[in-house]
């Protein structure tokens, strides 16, 4: 079956790079914060930890 | 000429930083040397940085725009981030000693 071009990339080229980034990706918008925090030292002086 | 960064000058990431930084990324189990954007988001989510500046870290970090950040660009992202709680506004595009010695490219002769 030699109906299809073999021409076309698999992957269009031009997929923009934000699909990539987790930070705009619908897909990891439900991501929770995770229990490594590198950057409590600057949390800690400024904010109380929340009891609720 | 102006604008060429010297392959061989120092990485902004200092050697105490990397050293640092290279602690937390070999704790977020990274895979064949990478981390997804599913185990760094969690992460750079505790600086509680809005969305859109962590947004910002990710383009500038993911330097070769897999969409994985291995241990120097994981390095770059965290940097960018402890600049950016210093107060410091994070750059619309990666400044030259910023990028990882590794990731460098010769100047084309």
């Amino acid at each position: 079956n030699h109906g299809f071009s073999m021409e076309s990339p698999r992957f269009s080229s031009s997929t923009p790079s934000r699909k990539k980034n987790p930070f705009l990706d619908d897909d990891l918008a439900d991501v929770q914060p995770s229990p490594i925090n590198p950057f409590s030292a600057y949390f800690d002086k400024s904010e109380a930890p929340q009891s609720n | 000429p102006p604008g060429v960064v010297p392959i061989d000058s120092p990485w902004a990431v200092k050697p105490e930083e990397k050293l640092k930084y290279d602690a937390i990324f070999d704790s977020l189990s990274p895979v064949n040397g990478m981390l997804s954007g599913e185990k760094v988001k969690p992460v750079l989510l505790n600086s509680k940085l809005p969305v859109d500046v962590l947004g910002r870290v990710w383009e500038l970090s993911d330097i070769d725009r897999d969409g994985m950040l291995d241990r120097d660009e994981f390095a770059v992202a965290m940097y960018l981030v402890y600049r950016a709680l210093e107060k410091e506004p994070v750059p619309m595009s990666l400044p030259a000693p910023l990028v990882p010695p590794s990731k460098r490219k010769k100047p084309a002769v």
